[in-house]
């Protein structure tokens, strides 16, 4: 082992063999000097972890891949999203990626289209694709109140957008889908026949000129303001008069909320100088939502009954609440066929189920507004309509 | 192509944590390095050149292109890795340099210091140590150096001088044969 002490000393004494101080104390000036005079032109980026300098070239070629999966995940997303919207194309009404389809890819559609007329197409487009769905749901026997709300909602909907753009528009070469957006409602008016609430009233979305060309404009639909003023102050009236009757069987949040909201429409009310058309008609767009809340919740609590002619809640039954509402049954639990005798759609394996046919849900569609459609209550359901 | 381009960029950008710096940080790094590693690397141009002066220079040579790389913005992970690969390719260069020269001639350069920078003590005790391995071949020199002396792995030695981890353990292993017989030690 004397060898290896002998090897050892010999190492240490190698390891003693340093810079003297007076050449490590030149040879460190020489070098701040030339750093100085080699200076770094901003800032200098120095990767920082403890590999090796030489072991960075040494990476193969498919290392490459190995950190940089940022871009793949990107490539997926798009592949997915694609894919779901893509998916989403041939969805129908009650489907999970029908919302997809309606909200997303449309939505989409229209904000890439520039102009009125553009617009007017895409909408005739989309009422048309409604139609189709609402055709190929009726021939799988799958046409259910839900479906044939959501998709009146939506033709309402589109036709809204396409009476916007018309007007905005004012050019006849529109009048093309004008016709078309007709005669598709009207098909959709044959189609949900046994359910007049879900029709489409045609005479208040555009008319259909003596040469079957879609003629509209605000001027020649328009409710007069005076008329507009009577049909507000109708509903006002009736639903006060529901709430205050029915006060004792409403819980006190909902009184309240609803006296609050029948008050604050009242003043409204109140308030319309009918002079000036437009502030008039923003107050009666105010007030319409407001009615509408109202309408909205109370069709939930008990079951409505609805003037024919006004559209407005005269009574309400609160010993029938309306088992059934529209999300209900639009999660699919149960499936009731608005138009069809398929006894196999209308399971009797669910005891409960058989009231629940009795509710049919409807969309009140009240013509307040300015382009004469005007879905009430952004949607408000009510049940128990007798059809 | 472009997706390639991107990929690459972003393996270059989040492979290794990055830091920043401007020229006094820079610069203060570079005279850590220097006191770190200074002595190292002249013992490593020892080895290379025997000659205290010419090592030195060597040294600072070493010093002056590691700052150069600094300043480019390369890729700095093992500033030691890096230096030893700057001073055996500059002893390369210098052995391709070098001129046959007269005996008297190296003795006048090389064995005994013309300037002052150490003194002739510590000259004569570095020749000594030099002098036993002094004809050994370089590569065996500089296997025993940076094994025994700087403690690094045959690994890391293999990388620096360019061999495989395999050749620097068997050349390792002679060389420490060779250095026992010099140093009188029978095996």
């Amino acid at each position: 082992m004397k060898d290896n002490r002998d090897t050892t000393e010999y190492f240490k004494e190698w390891q003693n063999m340093k810079l003297s101080e007076t050449s490590r104390a030149r040879i460190h000036e020489e070098l701040m000097e030339y750093a100085d005079f080699h200076a770094v032109n901003e800032s200098v980026s120095l990767a920082t972890d403890g590999r090796s300098i030489e072991q960075a070239p040494h990476r193969g070629a498919l290392s490459v891949f190995k950190f940089s999966f940022m871009p793949y995940l990107v490539l997926i997303a798009i592949v997915i999203g694609g894919g779901t919207s893509y998916a989403a194309a041939g969805a129908l009404p009650g489907d999970v990626l029908y919302p997809i389809k309606t909200e997303v890819n449309e939505s989409v559609k229209s904000a890439f289209t520039f102009g009125a007329e553009a617009e007017v197409a895409l909408q005739a487009e989309l009422v048309a694709e409604r139609l189709r769905e609402a055709e190929e749901l009726e021939a799988e026997g799958r046409l259910t109140s839900a479906a044939a709300t959501t998709i009146a909602t939506n033709l309402r909907r589109h036709t809204a957008a396409a009476e916007a753009a018309l007007q905005a528009s004012e050019e006849s070469d529109t009048r093309t889908f004008g016709a078309i957006i007709t005669a598709n409602l009207e098909r959709f008016n044959q189609l949900v026949i046994n359910d007049a609430s879900l029709a489409i009233d045609l005479s208040m979305i555009g008319r259909t000129g003596a040469d079957g060309s879609f003629t509209t404009s605000l001027a020649t639909q328009e409710i007069a303001v005076s008329e507009l003023q009577a049909m507000t102050t109708a509903r006002l009236n009736s639903l006060t008069n529901v709430v205050t009757t029915k006060q004792a069987e409403l819980s006190a949040e909902a009184y309240a909320e609803f006296k609050t909201k029948l008050d604050t429409a009242s003043e409204l009310s109140a308030d319309v100088d009918v002079a000036t058309e437009a502030d008039a008609r923003a107050a009666f767009n105010t007030i319409a939502e407001l009615l509408g809340d109202v309408e909205a919740k109370l069709s939930t609590l008990g079951t409505v009954k609805i003037d024919e002619n006004s559209g407005a809640i005269v009574d309400i039954d609160f010993s029938r609440v309306p088992a059934l509402r529209i999300e209900d049954e639009m999660r699919g639990d149960v499936t009731i066929t608005a138009t069809s005798d398929d006894s196999e759609s209308v399971d009797s394996e669910d005891e409960t189920a058989d009231p629940l046919l009795e509710a049919d849900t409807s969309i009140d569609i009240n013509s307040s507004g300015p382009g004469g459609i005007n879905i009430e209550g952004s949607g408000a359901v009510r049940s128990g309509l007798s059809l | 192509m472009c997706l390639l381009w991107y990929t690459i960029q972003v393996r270059v950008r989040y492979t290794v944590p990055h830091r920043y710096m401007k020229q006094g940080d820079l610069q203060q790094e570079f005279s850590d390095t220097f006191a770190t590693y200074g002595d190292a690397i002249f013992r490593f141009c020892m080895v290379k050149v025997s000659n205290v002066e010419l090592a030195e220079d060597m040294t600072q040579e070493v010093f002056m292109r590691f700052w150069q790389y600094l300043r480019a913005g390369n890729e700095m992970t093992n500033p030691r890795a890096l230096l030893y690969t700057i001073a055996n390719n500059l002893a390369k260069d210098w052995y391709k340099k070098k001129k046959p020269v007269a005996l008297d001639e190296q003795l006048a350069v090389g064995k005994e210091p013309i300037a002052p920078t150490a003194s002739p003590e510590v000259v004569a005790a570095y020749q000594e140590i030099l002098d036993t391995i002094g004809d050994m071949e370089e590569r065996d020199k500089q296997v025993l150096l940076l094994k025994h002396v700087e403690g690094l792995a045959p690994q890391d030695i293999a990388t620096m001088i360019g061999e495989t981890a395999n050749a620097v353990s068997v050349r390792l292993n002679r060389a420490t044969k060779r250095l026992q017989q010099r140093l009188h030690i029978n095996i």
